[in-house]
């Protein structure tokens, strides 16, 4: 009797504290949600395709110039790095680099954008996106070169000796049969560090600036939607408040757009 | 398995060559009862029975222990290691009856059309074994008769031993044939008859 | 001149000594067994004669390994895989590639076939060898990862022929068939072993002496007995290879 009534008891602790961590999510979730469908209800697509007032396309579209210019840089390079720590463990370089990805991946983000202030937006006089784009490849790098780390070191012994067994030179078995089966990882590894980068705000505050304008070129100050959030959440005008749930909301579809299928991706395999 | 099905064709064919010899040896015996110089080419023959006998043996156990053989192939190699023995000691029969000096009565030289008949019908027997115990039978009852005949004979005229001596190896060659026949039979339907 | 002679072949593995002097002359033409009981060291045997034990930095090597008289450690190591074909335990073809692919892809790297037309005939031509063209030829697109067992099995074999290797490793290649598809396997070693030079890593006794014309037992790293199937499994020479040929060791 006893012993039935410690597992209940048990069983309702671990259900109360599921619930008790889930709840905070679920409360942004369903916050963003409630505040943020009314405005774009109410403001329909002009919100996210006018420059004027009232719509985020500068932010919007800065966001997606800086993520795509930051995958440009950051993926082959990231990839790159991850194929050289599977193929050669032991080597000084990968022994120095994979406690440094692990330290990358929780370094704070703010650090990151400093630097790049003072290697690239000093030396330029000006903000701009591709300081903003190089900022967020470093802060993809680790997420993207870890994945692929780890996802050519998961393809089976058995096929890489095969490879080798069929008279194929390394760089042929690495590039076309390791890394091929490896795919998946790799894929989901950079889809990761997108949408991580995608709603990275603090990176972007001292190289991207944080301005109202869509990117004129590439060497002026860039919108992009953390930084955009940030900055009407400080202005006094509910007007502004309402954008930047709307704009709040957005940035959750976006990153569930991304999030999503790769979780769902991962859970196949 | 095609490798399986060679080891089995190769040792039938090995078995079927002894089954010449010693149905040649018989045939020269009773020739060589008109030729004497005939009994050197039944020497040589059991020369050869005796080789192949062993080699015979040999390749069913190798046969057996490579293949680990089961069902009609295994009654197949195991039936072929016995049927071996019992042509060898045909064809010693006949070596040892064409080395008499004694002249054979005509009695005992009538059984030669039915012991030929009795290896034609175990060849036979080895493709298909249906018919052959009936066969075997009438041709073995033939062959009793005939020696018991032949006995009756000698005991009214007796000339010498060896008369007895080759009516009993006649008999034997053809119960050894039967023996022959009964294996052929359970190797091809697994199942255990008398022909007698 | 014998396909393969191992000449006094020591492996470790770090401080662990795992070959210890072994010496072997393979005839070609025939299926030459490397039997014994796990552990003793047969793969690791297997895979020096086609230097796969360099991929591991840890291995130390020393002693000879030649192939028709050439030793295999001054050739081209590429070379060498493609003369001395090898086939695993665990079928692996390549489950991204199409199965025609699978057999086409290291012919291609490694300049085997001249154009397109050579490349098809010579697909087509190791899928026949290994007895698996018959079954896939309407699907020679799809995915080899949809092969069963024995196909894929088969599919392995038919990419190491298309390189027209002299010699064929085979490391325990049906211990993870079913009986039929082992069955299979075993009768196309019958087959090739006219053509090709087998050497077949067995752990079943009752393989090697289906499938070999000379067995070597090898035990704890050392050569116990060499010789004729039919000798080495009726009457043994040595004390040890009886006791393993009856199951009372290994």
């Amino acid at each position: 009797m006893l012993r039935e009534l410690k597992n209940k008891i048990f069983i309702l602790y671990l259900l109360a504290s599921a619930v008790l961590i889930l709840l905070p999510l679920a409360h942004i979730l369903y916050s963003v949600f409630a505040y943020g469908l009314p405005v774009l209800i109410d403001r329909g697509l002009e919100f996210l395709t006018s420059a004027r007032p009232g719509g985020i396309f500068p932010a919007l579209f800065g966001t997606f110039l800086m993520v795509s210019l930051s995958s440009l840089f950051g993926v082959p390079l990231a990839i790159l790095a991850g194929i050289f720590i599977a193929e050669y463990p032991r080597s000084v370089i990968s022994n120095l680099a994979r406690p440094l990805m692990l330290i990358m991946l929780e370094f704070p983000t703010i650090l990151v954008g400093l630097f790049v202030m003072i290697i690239l937006v000093i030396p330029m006089g000006t903000f701009s996106a591709l300081a903003g784009s190089i900022a967020l490849a470093i802060v993809m790098l680790p997420y993207v070169t870890t994945y692929t780390e780890q996802a050519m070191r998961s393809v089976p012994e058995n096929f890489k000796e095969g490879a080798y067994a069929l008279g194929l030179k390394r760089a042929r078995v690495v590039f076309s049969v390791t890394m091929k089966m490896a795919k998946r990882g790799i894929l989901t590894g950079m889809l990761i560090g997108i949408a991580k980068v995608a709603g990275e705000t603090a990176p972007l505050i001292f190289t991207a600036g944080v301005t109202w304008r869509a990117a004129g070129g590439i060497n002026e100050p860039t919108g992009a939607i953390p930084i955009w959030i940030y900055y009407l959440i400080q202005q006094p005008y509910a007007n502004y408040h309402e954008i930047a749930w709307g704009a709040a909301l957005i940035l959750m579809l976006i990153f569930l757009a991304i999030f999503l299928p790769v979780r769902l991706m991962m859970v196949r395999t | 398995m095609k490798y399986i099905d060679e080891g089995i064709s190769r040792l039938r064919e090995e078995i079927l060559k002894l089954h010449e010899i010693a149905r040649k040896a018989v045939e020269l015996f009773f020739k060589a009862t008109k030729d004497k110089s005939i009994v050197r080419d039944i020497s040589k023959l059991e020369e050869i029975s005796d080789e192949l006998e062993a080699r015979i043996q040999d390749h069913c156990s190798q046969f057996i222990i490579r293949f680990h053989p089961m069902a009609n192939d295994m009654r197949f190699a195991m039936g072929v290691m016995r049927i071996s023995s019992a042509y060898e000691r045909i064809v010693d029969l006949a070596h040892e009856m064409s080395l008499f000096e004694c002249e054979l009565r005509e009695k005992i030289l009538t059984a030669e059309k039915t012991l030929l008949a009795m290896f034609d019908a175990v060849k036979r027997g080895f493709e298909d074994s249906k018919n052959l115990r009936e066969e075997m039978i009438s041709l073995d009852n033939l062959i009793d008769g005939i020696y018991i005949e032949a006995l009756e004979e000698i005991e009214e005229d007796f000339r010498c031993v060896e008369e007895v001596l080759a009516a009993r190896h006649i008999e034997r060659i053809g119960d050894l044939l039967c023996k022959i026949a009964t294996r052929l039979i359970y190797i091809q339907t697994g199942k255990w008859v008398w022909v007698k | 001149m014998n396909a393969i002679e191992i000449e006094r072949l020591w492996v470790k593995y770090g401080n662990v000594e795992v070959l210890k002097g072994i010496d072997l002359e393979i005839p070609k033409n025939i299926c030459f067994a490397i039997m014994g009981p796990s552990g003793c060291g047969k793969s690791t045997l297997l895979k020096a004669m086609n230097r796969l034990l360099e991929l591991n930095p840890d291995t130390k090597i020393s002693g000879d390994i030649r192939l028709f008289g050439e030793s295999v450690f001054r050739m081209d190591v590429t070379k060498v895989r493609r003369e001395i074909g090898m086939v695993f335990q665990l079928p692996n073809p390549f489950p991204h590639m199409s199965i025609y692919d699978n057999v086409a892809f290291a012919a291609k790297c490694n300049k085997i076939a001249k154009n397109k037309k050579e490349l098809d005939e010579l697909v087509i031509w190791a899928l026949k060898k290994a007895a698996l063209y018959d079954g896939v030829k309407d699907r020679l697109k799809s995915k080899a990862s949809q092969l069963s067992g024995g196909e894929m099995q088969r599919l392995c074999i038919a990419r190491a022929l298309a390189l027209k290797p002299k010699v064929l490793l085979m490391d325990e290649p049906t211990a993870n068939l079913d009986p039929t598809a082992a069955g299979k396997i075993e009768e196309l070693i019958h087959e090739l072993k006219r053509e090709y030079t087998i050497i077949i890593v067995t752990h079943s006794p009752t393989q090697a002496a289906r499938v070999a014309d000379l067995v070597a037992f090898i035990y704890l790293g050392k050569v116990v007995e060499v010789g004729d199937v039919n000798e080495v499994f009726e009457r043994p020479k040595h004390e040890l290879t009886q006791k393993y040929v009856t199951g009372r060791i290994g």
